[in-house]
C-alpha cells in the first residue's frame, strides 16, 4: 500500500507532459492507496493506472479519507481502456482481491467511475467477489459531492460532456505528436518552412476543436456520413482564405506567389485531414463516424426487459427512461448513443444489443470482445 | 469515443503478440518452453497460468499430460483454441477465461505441474504474491512449479546493460502488441516466501531471462 502525497512542481510537469503525450498509454504502478486517513468505513474508489488519471483522481480526493484502487488498465484512460478491453471484469476482480483491502475496511462497496462500465460487469464482480459495484460520475471533480449526496449521483454528474477545458486538451493531444511528425517531414521536404508548418498544425488543431458547438450540428448519427468528411475541408477554405488575404493584404501589390499558395494549400489539406481524421471519435458526445459499417444502433428486445434501469444508471448520453408502470426501459434519447455498449454490458436481462446493418451483436459478444474486435464483428 | 488509428492497432494486437514476445526475447522464449516442459511427466495434470496463445499448454499436452490453461484474454483465447484444435490434443486440454486473481475457484491440491511463462512480469507485487499462494495451494505435494520468466539481473552492471539492450526491444514490441513486460526483482525469494522449494533455476548469461523449478514440500503445512 501507498499513500497519495502531492508534490506541485511534480503536479505541473505530468498535467503539461500527459496531456502533450495522452494519446499514448503512460502508466503507472497498479494497488492500493490511502489517500488522507481512511478507515474502516471510508469509501472504497476505483480508478485505473494511466497516469494522467491517477493524479488527477488524488487531487480531486485531496480532503477526504478515502481508499484508492489503482487497477491495471494497461496505462490508458478509464473509457478507453473500457470500452477497448483493456480494463476488464478480470482487472477489478484482481485488485479486490490481492490489494488486501477486504481486511481494510468493514463494507463491501466499491465506487467505479461511471465510464468504466463499458468493460466492466458489476453482476460479474459481485459474484465473484462479493462485492457491490456503484458507478460514480463521469468526471472524478463530482466525487467528493457524489459521496456527500450520501453517494448518488445527479443527472449532470452521469453524462458527458465536451467543454472548452476539454476541447483544449484534445487540440493539444492531437496537435503536439502531429506537430513533431509534421516538424520531422518538413525538414526534409521543405526546410524553410518547417517552423510555419508546426505553426499550421497548432493553429489548424486548435481551431478545429475550439470551435467544435459552432459546426456539431453537422456531425453525428442524424446526418449523412459525408457531412463530417466536410468539417475539415472547411477549415482548410478558412485557413487558404485567410492565407490568401494575408498574401494580398501583405504583397504592396506584387501579386501572389502561385508556386507557393500551391504548397501550403496542399500541406494545409493533408494537416486538416490528418488533424480532423475522426472528429465525432475524438469527441465523448458523439459516436465515431469513420465507417458506416462501425456504425451501430443500439435497440431493445422490449420482452425481455424489466424495466431495472441499470441501462439508464450507466448511459452517459441519457438515450433512456424508464417507464415503472410498464417495467421497461423506453429509449427516447436513441440518435445521441454514442455506442459506447455500458447499457448492454449492465443489462441483467440481455435485453439490449447492436443492430448493424447486416445483422445483430448479441450481448454475449459485447460482453467478451467488448468494441475491440468492432471490425470483425460488423462483418 | 476513441479514435481510429488506435483502435485498428489495439484490434490486431493478440494476433501479433507471438511475434511480439519472440522479439523481445530475441527468438529464445520456443527453445526455453521446449527444454521446460521435459520436467512435466506423461500422466500430469497440468495448470497453465496465463496460458495466451498456448505455447506452454500445447508443449505439456504433446508430452501427454492433461492441461487446462487459464488466461484474461478472451482474444488470446481464441487463437489458443484455434491451435487446439488443429493439433488434435483437444481432448487433453480445457481453455477458461480466468485472471490469476481467479485461482482460488480451483481445488486444492488439484494438479501435478503449474507452468507459467511470462506472465509473472506482468503482475504487480500483491498479483504475484497472491498468484504464488494459490499455486503452492493447487499443487499436490510433491507438485512442481515451472516458470519462464524475464527476471532482473542480480548485478548493478548486469541490471544496466539490460536496460539499456531492451529498451529498443520494448519499443518494438510495444508498438507490434501493445504488451509490455516488467522483469522481476527477487523472484526466487517471493518463490520461497510462498512456501515453494527451488530446486533448478538456470539464468542466461546476463541474468535477465530465467527459468525456475520449484517443488512443493512433501509434508502438509
Amino acid at each position: 500500500m501507498s499513500t497519495a502525497s502531492r508534490h506541485p512542481v511534480r503536479t505541473v510537469r505530468i498535467e503539461i507532459m500527459d496531456t502533450l503525450l495522452r494519446m499514448f498509454p503512460r502508466r503507472v504502478s497498479t494497488g492500493l492507496v490511502a489517500v488522507g486517513d481512511p478507515g474502516p468505513d471510508a469509501p472504497v474508489l476505483l480508478t485505473c493506472n494511466f497516469r494522467l488519471t491517477v493524479q488527477r483522481v488524488k487531487r480531486a480526493l485531496a480532503g477526504l479519507d478515502a481508499w484508492l484502487l489503482v487497477a491495471d488498465g494497461n496505462g490508458i484512460n478509464v473509457w478507453c481502456a473500457a470500452t477497448g478491453g483493456h480494463l476488464t471484469d478480470h482487472d477489478v476482480v484482481r485488485a479486490l482481491k490481492t490489494t488486501g483491502i477486504a481486511e481494510r475496511v468493514d463494507h463491501r462497496r466499491v465506487i467505479l467511475p461511471q465510464l468504466a462500465a463499458t468493460g466492466v460487469d458489476a453482476a460479474t464482480i459481485r459474484e465473484k467477489t462479493g462485492w457491490r459495484v456503484l458507478w460514480g460520475p463521469v468526471d472524478v471533480e463530482d466525487v467528493p459531492d457524489y459521496l456527500a449526496a450520501g453517494r448518488r449521483a445527479s443527472d449532470a454528474m452521469r453524462t458527458v460532456s465536451f467543454p472548452w477545458p476539454a476541447r483544449l486538451e484534445m487540440a493539444v493531444a492531437w496537435a503536439f505528436p502531429v506537430s513533431v511528425l509534421t516538424a520531422l517531414i518538413g525538414l526534409i521536404v521543405w526546410p524553410s518552412a518547417w517552423p510555419e508548418l508546426v505553426a499550421l498544425v497548432w493553429g489548424m488543431g486548435l481551431a478545429l476543436f475550439l470551435a467544435f458547438p459552432l459546426y456539431a450540428p453537422l456531425l453525428g448519427s442524424g446526418v449523412p456520413a459525408f457531412t463530417e468528411r466536410a468539417v475539415p475541408l472547411l477549415a482548410w477554405a478558412g485557413f487558404m482564405a485567410l492565407y490568401l488575404a494575408a498574401q494580398v493584404a501583405w504583397s504592396n501589390g506584387g501579386g501572389i506567389d502561385a508556386g507557393d499558395a500551391l504548397r501550403w494549400a496542399a500541406a494545409s489539406l493533408v494537416v486538416a485531414l490528418v488533424v480532423g481524421i475522426d472528429l465525432s471519435g475524438s469527441t465523448p458526445v458523439l459516436k465515431s463516424g469513420l465507417h458506416a459499417d462501425r456504425r451501430l444502433t443500439i435497440a431493445l428486445d422490449a420482452d425481455l426487459c424489466d424495466g431495472a434501469g441499470l441501462c439508464d444508471a450507466v448511459c452517459p448520453v441519457r438515450v433512456f427512461e424508464i417507464d415503472h408502470h410498464r417495467k421497461l426501459a423506453l429509449l427516447p434519447r436513441a440518435h445521441a448513443c454514442v455506442q459506447c455498449g455500458a447499457c448492454i454490458v449492465q443489462c441483467p436481462f440481455d435485453a439490449l444489443y447492436f443492430q448493424t446493418r447486416n445483422g445483430v451483436i448479441t450481448p454475449e459478444t459485447v460482453r467478451t470482445y467488448k468494441l475491440n474486435l468492432m471490425g470483425k464483428r460488423g462483418a | 469515443m476513441s479514435t481510429y488509428v488506435l483502435m485498428r492497432i489495439l484490434e490486431s494486437a493478440p494476433e501479433r503478440y507471438d511475434l511480439g514476445i519472440r522479439l523481445l526475447t530475441l527468438g529464445r522464449v520456443d527453445r526455453v518452453y521446449d527444454d521446460l516442459v521435459i520436467h512435466v511427466p506423461p500422466t500430469a495434470r497440468v495448470l497453465d497460468i496465463g496460458c495466451g496463445t498456448g505455447a506452454l499448454t500445447l508443449r505439456a499436452a504433446r508430452r501427454g499430460a492433461t492441461v487446462k490453461g487459464i488466461d484474461a484474454d478472451p482474444a488470446m483465447l481464441d487463437i489458443a483454441a484455434r491451435r487446439v484444435q488443429e493439433s488434435g490434443l483437444a481432448r487433453r486440454i480445457e481453455l477458461e477465461e480466468l485472471d490469476v486473481a481467479e485461482l482460488d475457484d480451483e481445488d486444492d491440491a488439484a494438479y501435478d505441474v503449474v507452468t507459467s511463462g511470462l506472465v509473472f512480469s506482468e503482475l504487480d507485487d500483491d498479483a504475484l504474491g497472491f498468484t504464488l499462494r494459490q499455486v503452492r495451494r493447487v499443487l499436490r505435494p510433491g507438485g512442481t512449479l515451472l516458470v519462464a520468466d524475464e527476471v532482473r539481473p542480480r548485478r548493478t552492471w548486469a541490471r544496466l546493460l539490460q536496460r539499456v539492450l531492451r529498451a529498443p526491444l520494448v519499443v518494438l514490441t510495444y508498438l507490434l502488441t501493445q504488451q509490455t513486460t516488467r522483469p522481476v526483482d527477487g523472484l526466487d525469494d517471493r518463490i520461497e516466501e510462498a512456501g515453494l522449494e527451488l530446486e533448478a533455476v538456470r539464468r542466461n548469461r546476463l541474468g535477465g531471462f530465467a527459468t525456475f523449478v520449484a517443488r512443493r514440500p512433501l509434508e502438509a503445512a
